[in-house]
């Protein structure tokens, strides 16, 4: 394993705790009426940088991102910024991913997410 | 009795006043003018005293009184027979005596035009003394003047002098060398003919150099598949062509660099080190101009860069601006080792450092500007040989990590941005990614 997979399982739990972060920005006028949250290109940053760790079906990775419960904060995600297609567009890849390549482990936790709610 | 006496004093002091009188005519006029009734006519009265013993009989005592009263009216009658003359006399003496006080009072004038006069001509020597003392001390200050400048020409005269000698003593070895290099030519025409021969030798080495030098390029195609063959064979022939300046280049500008390149050094003094922040219009010519230098003169440029570090630390310095470090990246993309005529190793430390600082650069503390061109140089120079073996190194990585995670978002989102064209370009094309990380243990090189 390389020393880039090493860090970045070190570092897994302080990416999942920015995106846990509120997000204290003003909400922004939407074209429909209402007010929405900017989600941030630093969020969508992080989303798409486990999409890429997710593309090396490195197994200790896909452990250390279903240990950490990153399923279920990317459906959380979704549901928070629920109109941020940019996000919507990129978890929808990552699960695709998951589920197609036979990642048993990171689809079994998105199962059992989904059965718990 | 008494009138016996009385009449003797009357006799006595007639006789007295006969001999005064007779006395006076002899002696002089000063003392009968104030008797007179004139004081300015003495001359007058004079003659008339001589006249008078004679023709005045003697009087009695009681009417001495009156005497001097009748002989005034006397003298009165007498004056118009004697007075024309004397009166003209006397006028001419009033219009002397007239004169003199005229005269004197001219002198008093010219005495109190000279007494007034007099301040002045004080005033006018106090001025040209001042004058004088001013003038005097000009002539000091231009004395002192001259023997401060006269260190300067001493200097100068000095120097002549010792260039003279200087001449003097080159010009002997001038002529040593004159008579060394017409006995080399007296020489090599001795060996004239034995020529040829060398020069076959050395068409015969070139030729061999040649060939592998062709054969290095036939390696570097195995390596870079991407490149076509008609690209690479050109390639190979532009760098022939620099191998050649390099090697040359690389001597001269330790030797020449100062006159070689002036132009350079002026235009890289647009990042000195007393630049806070560079202009954003100027550094779009600077890049535009220094791309083109880089495509035209590489190794020149490049000898010149990696010698003088100070230039190549202020362009890491100011890649803050966007022009700044495309000029940047294309220095650091350039992985000819020939470039600079250093060994293989320095010229890895030298890049080293410079990434390192570049890498600093990316901290939460700098800009968004200094992070995001920073972060886009690297990425740029991952797809480099020399470089990913850096990258790759755990002390890079840890670095590039905490620097990415130590909580200013841009930086996050900087690092992520490098390590994912990292693991993608990597990745690129294989069927089993992780497979190409797997080279080694961590700590060496995994491509």
């Amino acid at each position: 394993m390389t020393y880039i997979i090493e860090q970045s399982i070190e570092n897994m739990p302080k990416f999942k705790a920015y995106l846990e972060k509120e997000n204290p920005g003003p909400k922004i006028d939407a074209q429909h009426g209402g007010q929405l949250l900017p989600l941030g290109f630093d969020r969508l940053k992080v989303v798409e940088w486990l999409h890429t760790l997710i593309q090396l079906k490195e197994p200790a990775i896909l452990k250390k991102i279903t240990e950490v419960e990153f399923p279920q904060l990317l459906l959380n995600l979704m549901d928070i910024y629920d109109m941020n297609s940019f996000l919507h567009v990129k978890i929808y890849n990552i699960f695709h991913d998951a589920i197609t390549s036979g990642i048993e482990d990171f689809a079994k936790s998105v199962i059992i997410y989904y059965l718990s709610v | 009795m008494k009138e016996e006496e009385e009449k003797a004093k009357a006799t006595i002091s007639t006789e007295h006043e006969e001999k005064a009188i007779g006395s006076d005519s002899q002696t002089g006029q000063e003392e009968v003018a104030p008797k007179t009734a004139e004081a300015s006519e003495p001359a007058v009265t004079t003659s008339l005293a001589a006249s008078v013993p004679e023709a005045v009989p003697p009087v009695a005592p009681k009417d001495e009184s009156k005497e001097p009263e009748k002989k005034l009216l006397e003298e009165k009658k007498e004056q118009p027979a004697t007075a024309p003359v004397q009166v003209e006399a006397n006028k001419e003496e009033k219009k002397v005596e007239e004169a003199k006080p005229e005269e004197k009072k001219i002198e008093q004038v010219k005495v109190e035009e000279k007494k007034a006069e007099e301040p002045k001509v004080e005033e006018k020597k106090v001025e040209e003394k001042k004058i004088e003392e001013v003038k005097k001390v000009e002539e000091v200050v231009k004395e002192v003047a001259k023997t401060e400048s006269k260190p300067e020409e001493v200097k100068k005269i000095e120097e002549v002098v010792v260039k003279a000698e200087e001449k003097k003593v080159e010009e002997p070895k001038a002529e040593e060398k004159k008579i060394e290099e017409v006995k080399t030519e007296v020489k090599t025409e001795e060996k004239k003919p034995e020529e040829p021969a060398e020069k076959k030798e050395t068409a015969v080495v070139v030729a061999e150099s040649k060939e592998t030098k062709t054969e290095e390029p036939e390696m570097k195609k195995e390596e870079v598949n991407d490149k076509d063959e008609d690209d690479d064979e050109d390639d190979v022939e532009v760098n022939r062509d620099k191998d050649e300046d390099v090697v040359i280049g690389a001597e001269e500008t330790k030797n020449q660099s100062p006159r070689r390149f002036g132009l350079l050094e002026k235009l890289l003094s647009l990042l000195g080190a007393g630049v806070k922040e560079v202009n954003p219009v100027l550094a779009g010519y600077f890049s535009k101009v220094m791309m083109v230098i880089i495509e035209k003169r590489k190794a020149d440029l490049m000898t010149y860069i990696f010698n003088y570090k100070e230039h190549i630390q202020n362009v890491v310095k100011h890649s803050y601006n966007k022009s700044i470090a495309e000029v940047l990246g294309k220095i650091l993309s350039n992985e000819d080792k020939f470039t600079t005529g250093m060994s293989d190793e320095d010229f890895r430390a030298e890049k080293c450092e410079i990434l390192n600082s570049m890498i600093d650069r990316m901290d939460a503390t700098n800009t968004i500007e200094d992070i995001t061109n920073n972060c886009f140089i690297l990425c740029n120079l991952v797809d480099t040989k020399q470089q990913i073996k850096y990258f790759m190194e755990p002390e890079n990585i840890r670095r590039i990590f905490t620097i990415g995670t130590s909580g200013h978002p841009m930086s996050l989102r900087a690092s992520l941005t490098f390590f994912m064209t990292v693991i993608r370009t990597k990745t690129s094309g294989s069927s089993n990614p992780v497979a190409e990380f797997n080279l080694g243990p961590p700590g060496t090189y995994y491509f």
